[in-house]
């Protein structure tokens, strides 16, 4: 079963593009939870904005 | 039609990261099974396509800084995951598709180390489902 993923911004932390932003830049996805945690333990996202507690 | 040279610039996108500055070779190949359909009393073999099997191979520059190579790859194994390749940096086009699709992430090596030769390391996935092809 998928569990819905909510939206979330994000900011690109690392050397790399993600999803098509450059490093330094914020957007918006939703990400699978696994995807999220990937990305984030990749140092190449951070939550950021008013969804920190995502 | 202009020919292309190889490596010119690449882009190579794996779990929605551009890691094309890391990679020296990547190969996209997908083939589909032939299926013998010949029957007594045919004189030569006939067939039809069975199903399709699609292979990502990228030859990798290892880097254990954050957010390069080893800290994309080393939670992916085992996953199925995202990627995308298209020719050269320039807009998706005609001249330029974007080739994507998932891929099972079936092995990465972490350690590839040879005295006086940079660190680098083949990987090699099959891709799971359908590679689509788009030129806008």
């Amino acid at each position: 079963m998928t569990k819905k993923n909510k939206k979330v911004e994000y900011e690109v932390v690392g050397n790399h593009a993600v999803h098509g932003h450059e490093p330094g830049t914020t957007f918006s996805a939703e990400l699978s939870a696994e995807q999220h945690k990937q990305l984030i333990d990749g140092g190449h996202l951070v939550v950021s904005g008013n969804n920190k507690e995502a | 039609m202009a020919k292309l040279i190889g490596g010119a610039a690449q882009i190579v996108v794996v779990n929605s990261v551009v890691l094309s500055d890391h990679v020296t070779a990547a190969t996209l190949t997908e083939s589909a099974e032939d299926v013998d359909t010949s029957a007594f009393g045919d004189s030569a073999r006939s067939y039809v396509a069975g199903l399709t099997t699609g292979q990502l191979n990228i030859t990798w520059q290892q880097d254990y800084a954050a957010s390069e190579v080893d800290a994309t790859l080393t939670a992916l194994v085992g996953t199925v995951v995202p990627f995308a390749l298209t020719p050269t940096a320039a807009s998706v086009s005609a001249t330029n598709p974007k080739y994507e699709g998932n891929v099972l992430v079936t092995d990465y090596t972490p350690i590839a180390a040879e005295v006086g030769s940079l660190s680098s390391f083949s990987t090699s996935w099959p891709v799971s489902g359908a590679i689509t092809r788009t030129v806008s």
